[in-house]
């Protein structure tokens, strides 16, 4: 649109879409020719054509008296919109309005003083600073409070000894409500200062102090937050907890049993109530239900054992909350041990779980009884927490709940069996032969774990051979753990097995033996044709006799494909010696080129002058990342002829990223 | 089938396994397979050759075959003159000759075991030997077919399987078990079941040496040039003076030397030569 009528017309029209297309219209014209209808445009009704106006300002990249009209408008006490318009482009602009910001910073009008501080924060350079520091002490309390609030979020922590000077200087509850929370932003840690203590007290500062000195406090804000516990609001109170317990968890060992100290001496008073109501495990604030949940357990007081324990049912809750019931000690697990015969089935199973996780020899009955339990959950819990604590005379009632036990209840009872098999291990092999003759393929392996636990080679031999592959694999696995020398050849035997899993295990379990006698059948597993079974063989010479593993990969080097060769070159990584590296070399010929990356890193980590001596190769790989990655390390490295090689390979560089790399290397930048 | 589909399909699986079909066979391969195409809604051979070749799942296809193609049967105490040879001379040989060694060892094979009768009566026959008692005896199966394997490790059999075998071995040695007859578990534990292809010769290697094998009639289905290089391999991996028993029906006439043939008294047996009259090997 050119004719100035019409665009006029049109930016009168009632249509929206309208407006904002003729606006839209306007990009990339001389703003000396379209300026008057840009600056109309930012003050639209509507928000869509004012954003479109903005836009096409900014990217027509204004010179300085359009800037200067572009502040004026924050002048604007009809309309607005369009200061907001106009706040927005100068932000937009960032810098490029810096000059012109700063000669409106001392504006008569307030109005424009604010809008000018708020525009300064919103572009955030710290060039503003020296105008937002004598911005604190203008006579508009909304300008003063708004530079301290910037001065927070620009985030130059040289400003706190001012901000400390303006807090004590203005007694305006607003300002030092902004001052306080500018410096939580900014603060180190450290003593309380002298003129945030003289704030304290002051119930309407109590919050936002809380929070600061939980930025920028250490022990010494102890007290004053002690003190907050108890506060009569709830958000202070909330705040004075979270902020003694970040600086809990920052200090130094010393400081940290000070303070501990400190909130111990709580216990049994009227401040454990309060905590315990305001740990709230399903609410939104994670630091309060963190920070209740860790103090109450240094505190101790078991009153909260209760509390903890619905935390410890919150899963983000429930390792610190574990901590803390941990702290309690037996006094708490007796709360706990009173409140069971009344609780749900979720409450009695956790119970149970945390007896046998913390070891509390006064639950063993509990746990004895919730064997019995009605509820699936509750005996579930109570198996595995009969296994932690070595119950072994509960061995039969376990036994039996076998028979109806669904596929995660038996893992729960097979696990337990076997912590409890080192206790007493004639009852658990008794049902390990009955499980090892089910017709369930899944009993016959947990036979097998149960074998492993007892160390009974002799069973584990003939699960080996089971009709079924996964209970094969399972024993092969047992097998190499215990290190039978008499079953060397059962494994042996494995490494034929059809089906590839049980292969790999069997490969992986000669490794463990440690017997050298494995090195020949692992050598021919190496030519298996499923290559997990060849790495896993692999892996297994490496640890049965590294000093022969280079004889052993070098003749592998050349064919090897994926999974085998990455396994040769981590194991030749792992060696990590010369004789090593110099296989490693030979990968960087390789076709696949995620091969060579993998080799070239392992060569950059140990031995950077290979890259060099490769380098030559390396700049000839059709792979631009290897490249790139090559004149990096070139770049790392000392003396004059990594340069030249560089500044050849720069001369037959095709790729420009490639290029502009080497490029800035040459010259000494990154 | 047209004849070019015929002889490429023929010669993939004899590369894979040495069972080979002479061009009269066409109708029985043809039969066989059949059933492949259905289980893959394959439309003709000719897509069936290009998935043997190309296909993903074409290993898998080649072990489904084997499981199509081979003739599994088998019973307990098949062929009793050449068992009576085992128990009655064989075997005590090789105690004599072992243990004056001070080698308490035997390991024995059975390639081609299919449903394991033939594994399982080895066990059983070498438990009923007192001289044996106290030595490490490990006997093993082995077969190209999945099929099979998986019934031998359960070990449950039915009728047929044993209408070679006499009252007192079914007393002794199975019990009754889902419907069928379950070798019992001493002697399961004698024997170990696996997988192998014998054109596989690193799968051979690994297995290592063995005292006795037992591979009867499965190089029947051979040519020459296959039964040679499994011979050959059995050769190898047999200790010196070890004993190779074939089916009946199969000599290795014209196969190869490497094997003297000893004539006992109730029956003739393969042997691999001692090398030098120490024998160190064995
Ligand atoms: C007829 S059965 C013999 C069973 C037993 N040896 C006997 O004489 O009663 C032949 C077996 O040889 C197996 N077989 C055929 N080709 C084979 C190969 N290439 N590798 C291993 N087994 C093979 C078949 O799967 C089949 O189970």
């Amino acid at each position: 649109m050119d004719n100035r009528e019409d665009i006029r017309t049109a930016l009168k029209s009632a249509d929206e879409e309208l407006r904002r297309a003729v606006i839209d219209s306007l990009r990339g014209r001389n703003l000396e020719d379209v300026g008057e209808f840009v600056f109309t445009a930012m003050g639209d009704g509507s928000w869509r054509v004012r954003k479109e106006a903005v836009n096409v300002f900014v990217a027509a990249e204004p010179s300085g008296h359009f800037i200067a009209e572009l502040l004026e408008l924050l002048r604007d006490e009809g309309n607005a919109g369009l200061r907001n318009s106009a706040a927005e482009a100068i932000v937009l602009l960032g810098a490029r309005a810096a000059l012109q910001l700063k000669t409106l910073a001392a504006d008569p009008d307030a109005g424009v003083r604010k809008f000018v501080v708020d525009v300064m924060g919103g572009i955030g350079d710290v060039e503003f600073i020296p105008v937002l520091l004598a911005a604190l002490y203008d006579s508009d309390v909304n300008v003063s409070a708004a530079a301290a609030e910037h001065l927070g979020t620009i985030g130059d922590a040289g400003v706190v000894p001012e901000l400390l000077a303006a807090i004590a200087a203005n007694e305006n509850a607003f300002f030092r409500f902004s001052v306080l929370s500018a410096l939580g932003k900014l603060g180190t840690p450290g003593p309380v200062p002298e003129e945030i203590k003289k704030l304290v007290g002051q119930d309407i500062f109590s919050k936002v102090l809380y929070d600061c000195l939980g930025s920028i406090g250490d022990h010494t804000a102890a007290p004053i937050l002690l003190e907050g516990f108890l506060s009569s609001q709830k958000s202070a109170r909330c705040a004075a907890v979270k902020a003694f317990n970040r600086i809990l968890l920052r200090s130094g060992a010393m400081e940290r049993q000070r303070l501990q100290g400190a909130v111990r001496r709580l216990s049994g008073g009227e401040v454990v109530p309060a905590f315990m109501e305001l740990l709230e495990v399903e609410g939104h604030d994670t630091a309060l239900a963190e920070a209740v949940t860790n103090l109450l357990g240094v505190i101790g007081d078991p009153r909260a054992a209760v509390p903890l324990l619905a935390a410890y049912l919150t899963e983000r809750l429930s390792s610190l909350a574990l901590n803390a019931l941990s702290a309690l000690g037996p006094a708490g697990m007796d709360t706990l041990r009173e409140i069971y015969p009344n609780a749900d089935e979720k409450v009695c199973g956790a119970i149970c779980t945390l007896f046998g996780e913390l070891g509390y020899p006064g639950g063993d009955d509990l746990i004895r009884s919730a064997l019995r339990s009605p509820s699936p959950l509750v005996r579930r819990s109570a198996v595995q927490a009969a296994g932690r604590r070595g119950l072994s005379d509960c061995i039969p009632e376990i036994i039996g709940l076998l028979e109806e036990a669904d596929d995660g209840f038996c893992g729960a009872i097979i696990s337990c069996l076997q912590l409890l098999a080192q206790k007493d291990s004639n009852p658990v092999r008794a049902v390990a032969r009955q499980l090892a003759d089910s017709e369930q393929p899944q009993r016959r392996r947990d036979a097998a774990s149960l074998f492993a636990a007892l160390r009974d080679g002799d069973y584990l031999s003939r699960l080996v051979k089971d009709e079924d592959p996964s209970v094969r694999q399972t024993s092969a696995a047992a097998i190499g753990k215990l290190h039978i020398p008499s079953l060397q050849g059962v494994l042996q035997i494995a490494l034929v097995d059809e089906t590839p899993e049980v292969r790999m295990v069997a490969a992986e379990a000669l490794g463990e033996s440690g017997n050298a006698a494995a090195l020949e059948p692992l050598r021919l597993a190496l030519r298996d044709d499923d290559s997990r079974v060849q790495c896993a063989a692999l892996k297994s010479m490496t640890r049965l006799e590294p000093a022969a593993i280079l004889d052993v990969i070098e003749p592998l080097l050349p064919a090897a494909g994926g999974l085998l060769m990455i396994t040769c070159l981590e194991v030749l990584e792992s060696l990590g010696d010369a004789a090593a590296l110099d296989l490693v070399e030979t990968v960087l010929d390789n076709r696949d080129e995620e091969l060579v990356i993998l080799a070239f890193n392992i060569l950059a980590r140990h031995d950077k002058d290979r890259i060099l001596r490769n380098a030559e190769r390396l700049f000839a790989h059709h792979h631009a990342g290897i490249r790139y990655d090559t004149a990096v390390t070139l770049a790392g490295l000392a003396g004059q002829r990594p340069r030249a090689v560089l500044k050849n390979a720069l001369r037959n560089e095709g790729n420009n990223l490639v290029r502009d790399l080497m490029k800035r290397l040459l010259k000494g930048g990154a | 089938m047209s004849d070019d589909e015929f002889r490429v399909i023929r010669d993939s699986i004899y590369s894979h396994c040495g069972i080979f079909f002479d061009d009269d066979s066409k109708y029985l391969l043809e039969k066989r397979l059949a059933r492949r195409l259905t289980a893959l809604s394959l439309n003709n051979f000719r897509e069936y050759y290009h998935f043997l070749k190309y296909d993903r799942n074409k290993d898998q296809e080649m072990m489904d075959i084997m499981d199509v193609l081979t003739t599994n049967e088998t019973y307990f105490f098949r062929e009793s003159f050449q068992l009576s040879a085992f128990t009655d001379e064989v075997v005590p040989e090789l105690i004599s000759v072992k243990s004056a060694r001070g080698d308490r060892t035997l390991r024995i094979w059975s390639a081609g075991c299919s449903t394991g009768e033939e594994p399982y009566t080895i066990a059983m026959l070498l438990r009923d030997m007192p001289r044996l008692r106290g030595w490490k005896i490990e006997i093993i199966g082995t077969d190209i077919s999945q099929r099979v394997l998986q019934h031998a490790r359960r070990g449950v059999y039915t009728k047929s399987s044993f209408r070679a075998t006499e009252e007192r071995y079914i007393k002794r040695f199975f019990y009754e078990y889902d419907g069928g007859l379950k070798v019992t578990d001493d002697i399961r534990e004698m024997v170990t079941i696996s997988h192998l292809n014998l054109f596989d010769k690193i799968r051979m290697m690994m297995l290592g040496k063995m005292d006795l094998i037992f591979c009867r009639n499965v190089i029947i289905y051979f040519d020459l040039a296959a039964k040679k290089r499994v011979v050959e391999e059995f050769h190898r991996s047999l200790h010196d003076g070890g004993f190779l028993l074939l089916g009946h029906s199969e000599s290795l006439m014209n196969v190869t030397t490497l094997f003297t043939l000893r004539h006992f008294k109730n029956d003739m047996i393969y042997q691999k030569p001692e090398r030098s009259a120490l024998g160190d090997d064995l």
